[in-house]
C-alpha cells in the first residue's frame, strides 16, 4: 500500500487509531515494500502456486489442479 | 582442569566430566552462579532467575541421578532460556509490558523435550520487546543487555541475552528464537554458534508469536557438536505446532575423533549477498575458505537465483502478521507498547491482503528455484553479518565507503533464510578489531547433517569458539 492509500486507511481505522505520522515517517519503507511487492510480478509465479503456508511442503513440486478440486 | 573453568566447557566435556567423576554438576553450578555474580550487573542478560536454593536442589538430584541412575544426555546441563518461551512456574514476558506478570503453568514443547533429557534452567534471558525487529537486545521495558566482549558493543539480538550469558559463563547454553537472524546475530557478535534449523523442525508451540510463517525455534551454544546435541533433544513432531508434521525422520550425527577432512563434500560460496561484507568480514571469511578447502572440500561460486525479491517478500509477510498477531492488544493496550513496535505494528496494517498472499505465493516460487540451485552444492558459506558489533546506540553502519541502518545491514544475510525455511548456522570465524566475527552455513531443507558435519570439521582445525571474553570488573 502507497502512503495515499494508507492516509485513506487511517481515516476508517476506527479502534486501531493508525497515527498518520508514523506512516508518513515511514513513508520509504512503505513504498519500498510496496513498489517490491508490485514487482515480484517479475517473478512470473506459476498461476497453481498457492501461497507458502506454515507446513513446509514435503516435496518441492506443487500441486496442480485436478479434476477433484 | 581447574573447577573456576567448568562455566565455559562445553556439554560434551562437562558429560565426561561428570561420568568420570572430575567434577559434579553441583560444582558447575557453583561456577555458575559466580559468573552470574560477578558479570550479571555488567551485562544483564537475565530478565528473571530461578531461586538459588532450587537452582542448587536440582543440582543435587543431577548429582545423585549421575551416581545411581547412570545419566541422560542432558542431566545437570544449565540452560537459559529465552524470554518469549514458556518454563512452568517462571514469568515469561517476551520483553513486554503487555505480559509482565504472566507464569505459565506449562513448559513450552522445546524446553519440556529439553528437560526430559536432563537439562535445568537457570532463568530467562532479556530480549527485544516482542522478540521484533530488534538486533540489539536494548529493550524498552527492562533495559538492554551489553556484549561481553565489550560493554560499549550491542551483543545483538533479538535473542542477545541468551547470547551474552553463554558468553560470559553465566549458562552451558541458551535457547533463542529467530524470525530474521534473532538466534544467529547475537551467537555471531558473541562468539558462539547459532542454529537456526529448518522451518518445521523444532517447535514452536510455547514461544510467543512474531510471525507464524517466518518463526524458528534455535540455540546458541559452544560448539558445533553441542548444537547437535540440543538440536537433536527437542526436534521432532509436535501436534500443536502444524508446521512440524511433515518433518521427516531425524538423520543422527555422528562426529569421529579421527583427523578430520571434508573430501567429496561440495561448499558454495554465495557470491550475490544482498549486501557486501567489510573488509574485516572478509577477511576473515577467505581464511575460512582457505582452511575448508585444505580439508578436501570442492569450493564454487553459486549464485542464488530471485535474491532481489526476498526483502520485499518478507517485509510484507513479517509486518502483515505482526499487526495481526498484535491487533487486538493494539487496540485495547496501544500505551503499553514501545514506540519502535508500536510503529511496526501500524504499519503492518497498511499491507494489504492481496500483498501479503502474493509475498507467500512469491516466497513458494523462491524457494523452489532456490532449492533446486542449492542441490548443487552440499554446504552453502556466506558471512552471518556484514560487519562487527556495532556500539550500543550506533544507527548506521558503514561497509565499504557507504553507510546503511544497522537494523538492514544486520539481518541482510540472516533472513533470507527464513523465508526460505532453510537450516543456517553460525559458527566463530575469527576477530575483526578485536570483535567476534561470525560464518553462516546453509543446507537444503532437512540436511542439518551436513551443518554439523562441516561445523565440526572446521571447529576442529580451528581455535576460534575456545576464545572466550575477559569482561571487564
Amino acid at each position: 500500500m502507497n502512503l495515499d492509500l494508507a492516509k485513506k486507511l487511517v481515516a476508517h481505522s476506527e479502534g486501531l487509531e493508525l497515527d498518520l505520522r508514523v506512516l508518513e515517517q515511514n513513508e520509504v519503507l512503505l513504498d519500498s515494500v510496496s513498489a517490491g511487492v508490485l514487482n515480484l510480478n517479475k517473478l512470473q509465479i506459476p498461476h497453481e502456486t498457492e501461497p507458502f503456508t506454515i507446513t513446509l511442503p514435503a516435496s518441492s513440486q506443487h500441486r496442480k489442479p485436478s479434476s477433484k478440486d | 582442569m581447574r573447577k573456576s573453568e567448568l562455566a565455559h566447557q562445553p556439554i560434551t566435556v562437562l558429560r565426561e566430566l561428570f561420568r568420570d567423576g572430575s567434577f559434579e554438576p553441583e560444582d558447575l553450578l557453583d561456577c555458575l552462579l559466580e559468573n552470574i555474580r560477578r558479570y550479571e550487573s555488567k551485562i544483564h542478560a537475565y530478565l528473571h532467575m530461578v531461586p538459588e536454593h532450587t537452582l542448587r536442589e536440582q543440582a543435587r538430584d543431577a548429582s545423585k541421578e549421575l551416581k545411581n541412575f547412570g545419566s541422560r544426555p542432558l542431566t545437570g546441563i544449565f540452560m537459559a532460556i529465552k524470554d518469549n518461551t514458556y518454563v512452568s512456574g517462571l514469568p515469561c514476558t517476551a520483553g513486554s509490558k503487555i505480559l509482565e506478570g504472566y507464569i505459565p503453568l506449562k513448559d513450552a514443547t522445546a524446553v519440556s523435550r529439553l528437560r526430559e533429557q536432563g537439562a535445568v534452567f537457570l532463568g530467562k534471558t532479556n530480549l527485544d520487546e516482542f522478540a521484533a525487529f530488534g538486533i540489539a537486545t536494548n529493550n524498552p521495558h527492562f533495559g538492554r543487555t551489553f556484549n561481553p566482549w565489550n560493554l560499549g558493543r550491542i551483543p545483538g539480538g533479538s535473542s542477545g541475552g541468551s547470547a551474552a550469558a553463554v558468553s560470559a559463563g553465566e549458562a552451558v547454553a541458551a535457547t533463542g528464537s529467530d524470525t530474521g537472524g534473532s538466534v544467529r546475530i547475537p551467537a555471531s557478535f558473541c562468539n558462539l554458534v547459532g542454529l537456526k534449523p529448518t522451518f518445521g523442525r523444532i517447535s514452536r508451540s510455547g514461544t510467543i508469536t512474531m510471525s507464524w510463517t517466518l518463526d524458528h525455534f534455535g540455540v546458541i551454544a559452544r560448539t558445533v557438536r553441542d548444537a547437535s546435541v540440543l538440536y537433536e533433544a527437542m526436534s521432532g513432531k509436535d501436534a500443536s505446532d502444524s508446521s512440524t508434521l511433515n518433518s521427516p525422520e531425524l538423520e543422527r550425527s555422528a562426529f569421529a575423533d579421527d583427523p578430520p577432512d571434508l573430501f567429496g563434500i561440495k561448499l558454495g560460496i554465495f557470491s550475490n549477498p544482498i549486501r557486501a561484507s567489510d573488509d574485516g568480514v572478509m577477511s576473515c571469511f577467505d581464511e575460512s575458505v582457505r582452511v575448508l578447502s585444505e580439508a578436501g572440500a570442492r569450493i564454487r561460486s553459486i549464485e542464488l537465483p530471485d535474491v532481489e525479491h526476498i526483502t520485499p517478500a518478507i517485509f510484507a509477510i513479517a509486518l502483515s502478521e505482526v499487526a495481526a498477531y498484535h491487533e487486538e492488544w493494539f487496540r485495547t493496550r496501544r500505551e503499553d507498547y514501545a514506540d519502535t513496535l508500536r510503529g511496526y505494528v501500524q504499519l503492518g496494517h497498511t499491507i494489504l491482503a492481496t500483498e501479503y498472499l502474493k509475498a507467500q505465493r512469491a516466497r513458494a516460487t523462491i524457494v523452489e528455484r532456490v532449492s533446486r540451485k542449492l542441490a548443487e552444492v552440499d554446504v552453502l558459506l556466506v558471512p552471518t553479518n556484514p560487519s562487527v558489533a556495532p556500539e550500543l546506540n550506533q544507527e548506521f553502519v558503514e561497509i565499504r565507503g557507504k553507510r546503511y541502518p544497522a537494523f538492514q545491514v544486520l539481518t541482510e544475510n540472516t533472513y533470507p533464510f527464513n523465508l526460505l525455511g532453510l537450516p543456517a548456522m553460525t559458527i566463530p570465524n575469527g576477530f575483526s578489531n578485536g570483535l567476534p566475527v561470525g560464518l553462516q552455513l546453509v543446507c537444503s531443507h532437512w540436511k542439518e547433517d551436513l551443518l554439523f558435519k562441516v561445523g565440526d570439521c572446521y571447529q576442529q582445525l580451528t581455535d576460534y569458539h575456545k576464545k572466550t571474553p575477559a569482561v571487564p570488573l
